[in-house]
């Protein structure tokens, strides 16, 4: 594996523009993988109670009542 | 950075079945990973429904990545206006759809994601559309 000195060489040796380009993947590789950390907790939980392989009308169905829930609180009338 | 496409308000079943890494729906999942080739915007309804799915923690996290990469995610804390949510529940969305339609209105967003039926089908004739995740993954460029 090349060093963290070598890495940032050879990436200052390119444009800016590939510079640019390669600094936007790799943020949007962080955002993923925190993105994957956050599911699998959330998964773990669900899964802890019983709740991760629910049909998916079951999930529908809370959506939908959390949904009208905060909407009529919010925009009541 | 490189400015992403597209804004896009990701409704709220996107997020969850994505984050439940739902089988049946795998685009939303690849759509919550493609995020940085599109903006999101997550509007008020949308968080407060979120806060009611996930615990403390899990939105603390969440919060985290939404502060950490704010060229990819945008958040809105305003209520979208009454009078606009009255107008699109009068062409047929329910209060809460409407209220996100409303929302998107406001912020300037042409497009909003969901898996929703029913929503996918109220909007026709209004200046935004609601796709689900596979039409919007297809508009993506290949990563």
């Amino acid at each position: 594996m090349q060093s963290i000195e070598d890495l940032a060489r050879e990436i200052t040796a390119l444009d800016p523009s590939q510079q640019e380009a390669l600094l936007d993947k790799v943020a949007q590789l962080n955002l993923q993988n925190g993105m994957h950390k956050l599911a699998e907790k959330y998964r773990a939980r669900l899964a802890r109670e019983g709740r991760l392989n629910v049909t998916q009308e079951k999930v529908w169905a809370e959506l939908h009542r959390i949904r009208e829930e905060i909407a009529i609180h919010d925009y009541p009338g | 950075m490189t400015t992403p496409v597209d804004r896009w308000l990701l409704d709220t079943n996107v997020w969850i079945f994505g984050l439940r890494r739902d089988p049946t729906l795998p685009t939303c999942t690849e759509l919550l990973d493609r995020i940085g080739s599109f903006v999101v915007t997550i509007p008020l309804q949308v968080l407060k429904e979120l806060n009611l799915n996930l615990t403390q923690h899990e939105m603390r996290e969440l919060y985290q990545l939404l502060n950490s990469y704010p060229d990819f995610i945008e958040v809105s804390w305003e209520s979208a206006p009454s009078e606009r949510v009255r107008f699109f529940e009068e062409r047929g969305c329910r209060k809460g759809d409407a209220i996100i339609t409303a929302h998107a209105e406001m912020l300037g967003i042409k497009t909003i994601i969901s898996e929703n039926r029913q929503f996918l089908q109220t909007i026709e004739g209004l200046p935004l559309e609601v796709v689900n995740s596979a039409a919007a993954l297809a508009r993506l460029p290949l990563s």
